[in-house]
């Protein structure tokens, strides 16, 4: 059995590795990196572990790069549970595997626009929150959240914006709103060939109607013909419509200099991220995240428990262990995607680094997504389509 | 005499039951996972199943209507049919000479080469992709070369344009080419070509009169083999082209995974099943059986 001390070791060289390994950054000073060692080591201690007699299988499908994995290793040993732990890169994986009901996962991570769309499907079990005492550390803002009323099968994971990820050593004046990219005369002319737009339709039709002033989750007629025309007349300036991948390795390259982007996957190029090291000194300075003005789409990813899940307490239990507000913040720190629990347990320079936590501020401009029905899906890939073939 | 006739017939019959035994496992493999799920894709396509999934006996035409009726659709299948065909084009022009080359040319040595030519398709198709961005990239170390070399200004935007996709699909499809080719020049008389010189046809001649017309299976063979795969290619246009290289197989992929509507993304499927389907018939009916024997 691997002892506290041992993962903490696992932990903390996390970070001495990088100090060994030179990525320099504001931690570079060895008393820094004594202060930061033992301030994980004092977090450490405060990890509450409750073991349980568990099943002894239990199989996680997350997205890629989402947590640390030291922590959920550490979790499996002291439970004697074993996890089968898989990544998926879109949600279009995740959705094609759990609308089967049959996928064999016991715990997965969903985006906020689709928990409903499976529940309404039967393919999701109910979440028992007496079995998940620290749902309680969840602020209240991400509790019972629209999608699904009384968390009845799904408990917040992380949560983010879709905004502007930009270079800014290239890009001046600095980028403020969407009418930076939907207006030729600011920099949509200026860096023409260098801006890149989201590859989901969802985030692109939906920053084009934030801009335009209209709902972004709006499936009328006039509202989405405006946007497709505003869209179509931007096309000629884009470099393309880039998915994470994309945009994340254009952007760190110096290819593309503005992108519509996930706040997390921008602190992924901004901070050095791994799933085993904690790592919180700036890779690239270069890079900086804008919630657009005007507002942007929010989104939260969920945990939820498919049908057919063999293990169900086990993946209660695991549930109630990333919500203990120190995982959470090891979480954070790891990733650099916000874990509402842990937010007070997180260094104050991440805390204030608004590529990670919104600022409260700017809470109040988010919109969410909702879920769609198959035909307003339909109606709006539609659209899309005409998007494409202009 | 008649007693061992009769048994001699069984076993005769016998060994025909027993041939046609060992037809069921490939048949039924094929049934299961082939034409049942392709059948369920029908039903999808005319409305034949419902949201909770129940089958209905109420067939429509209502997705085929639909999508028929979309002009922007059109333009993305003549787009991808534009694509396939330079494709094609430019796979016929690099891989003919090859292909010939090797057959008449080449004395020794003729499997090495095909197969040293087969050899970089044993790795997978997406890795071969992912190494062809690396060269195609503005900060490639062919335009680190080129720049330093002083041979270019500035360095080649390739990435993310038309050029990229057909680029890219040439390279991974030219082998769909060049094997067919070559089987068939490699079975060609080639006393037919002695017999032309001997006769005083020019090199030329010879090639557009005999050469040429005798490896017009190979051309076809090749010509679907690119074409197919080609015309829906969906990770090509993804992963290298930029926002004007939408091809069908986005579009279908986008319907069914991205809207997941599958009524609309079945509908859209048959429809482009049944336009491939039509070039494979034509092909048959114009080759006869002899063209599916490359």
């Amino acid at each position: 059995m691997v002892s506290r001390r041992d993962v903490l070791k696992i932990m903390v060289s996390g970070v001495l590795g990088l100090a060994i390994g030179g990525v320099g950054g504001y931690f570079s000073r060895q008393s820094e990196i004594d202060s930061l060692r033992k301030e994980i080591e004092d977090l450490s201690k405060q990890i509450e572990l409750q073991t349980f007699k568990l099943e002894p299988n239990l199989n996680i499908y997350n997205w890629t790069y989402y947590i640390n994995r030291n922590l959920v290793d550490w979790w499996a040993k002291e439970n004697g549970v074993s996890i089968v732990y898989d990544t998926f890169e879109s949600l279009d994986e995740v959705v094609a595997k759990l609308q089967t009901g049959t996928s064999g996962y016991d715990l997965a991570v969903v985006s906020d626009s689709v928990v409903q769309e499976l529940a309404n499907m039967g393919v999701l079990e109910p979440i028992d929150l007496k079995k998940i005492p620290n749902f309680k550390h969840i602020p209240e803002k991400f509790k019972n959240p629209y999608y699904d009323p009384g968390n009845k099968y799904s408990v917040i994971y992380s949560y983010g914006t879709t905004g502007l990820g930009w270079n800014n050593q290239e890009v001046a004046p600095e980028v403020t709103a969407w009418a930076d990219v939907f207006e030729v005369d600011r920099h949509l002319g200026k860096y023409k060939g260098k801006i890149t737009m989201h590859t989901d339709s969802i985030e692109t039709f939906g920053a084009a109607l934030i801009y335009l002033g209209r709902d972004p989750t709006s499936t009328k007629d006039e509202d989405l013909r405006e946007a497709v025309e505003l869209l179509k007349k931007q096309k000629p300036y884009l470099a393309g419509y880039a998915s994470t991948e994309e945009y994340m390795a254009g952007l760190e390259a110096g290819r593309f200099l503005i992108s519509h982007a996930y706040n997390g996957d921008i602190a992924g190029i901004i901070y050095a991220s791994d799933e085993r090291e904690i790592i919180i000194t700036k890779k690239l300075e270069y890079i900086s995240y804008t919630v657009p003005e005007e507002g942007a789409l929010a989104w939260a990813d969920n945990f939820v428990i498919p049908k057919g899940a063999k293990n169900i307490e086990a993946a209660h239990a695991f549930i109630n262990f990333i919500l203990d507000p120190v995982v959470s913040a090891i979480c954070t720190m790891t990733v650099k995607y916000p874990f509402p629990a842990g937010k007070d347990y997180v260094p104050e320079e991440l805390r204030k680094d608004p590529v990670i936590f919104t600022p409260e501020e700017l809470l109040d401009k988010l919109y969410w997504t909702r879920p769609f029905t198959p035909e307003e899906r339909a109606k709006r890939a539609e659209y899309w389509l005409e998007l494409m073939a202009a | 005499m008649g007693f061992s006739d009769t048994l001699l017939k069984h076993i005769r019959r016998n060994v025909t039951v027993k041939v046609s035994l060992l037809l069921i496992p490939p048949l039924l493999f094929l049934a299961i996972w082939f034409y049942a799920p392709f059948f369920i894709v029908g039903l999808y396509s005319f409305d034949m199943i419902n949201i909770q999934r129940e089958i209905v006996f109420k067939p429509s035409l209502i997705h085929y209507l639909r999508v028929l009726s979309w002009t922007g659709a059109m333009k993305i299948f003549l787009r991808s049919l534009y694509f396939a065909g330079v494709t094609v084009i430019l796979c016929l022009l690099i891989g003919y000479p090859v292909a010939y080359y090797i057959s008449f040319k080449m004395k020794k040595y003729k499997d090495l080469f095909i197969i040293l030519f087969i050899i970089p398709f044993w790795v997978s198709f997406l890795l071969r992709t992912y190494a062809m961005m690396s060269i195609l990239d503005e900060r490639s170390f062919l335009n680190v070369l080129l720049t330093s070399l002083k041979l270019i200004d500035s360095p080649i935007r390739i990435m993310y344009t038309d050029t990229a996709v057909i680029l890219v699909m040439v390279y991974d499809y030219l082998v769909m080419m060049v094997l067919p080719l070559y089987a068939n020049l490699e079975k060609l008389d080639k006393t037919l070509l002695e017999a032309a010189y001997t006769l005083g046809a020019s090199p030329v001649k010879t090639f557009l009169k005999i050469t040429l017309p005798l490896s017009m299976p190979g051309i076809m063979a090749g010509f679907l083999l690119v074409f197919i795969p080609a015309v829906g290619e969906f990770v090509i246009p993804e992963l290298v082209g930029g926002p004007n290289n939408y091809m069908v197989g986005n579009l279908i992929y986008e319907f069914f995974m991205g809207a997941r509507h599958w009524w609309i993304g079945s509908a859209l499927s048959m429809l482009f099943i049944v336009f491939i389907l039509s070039l494979v018939i034509t092909y048959v009916r114009k080759m006869g059986e002899r063209g599916l024997a490359f």
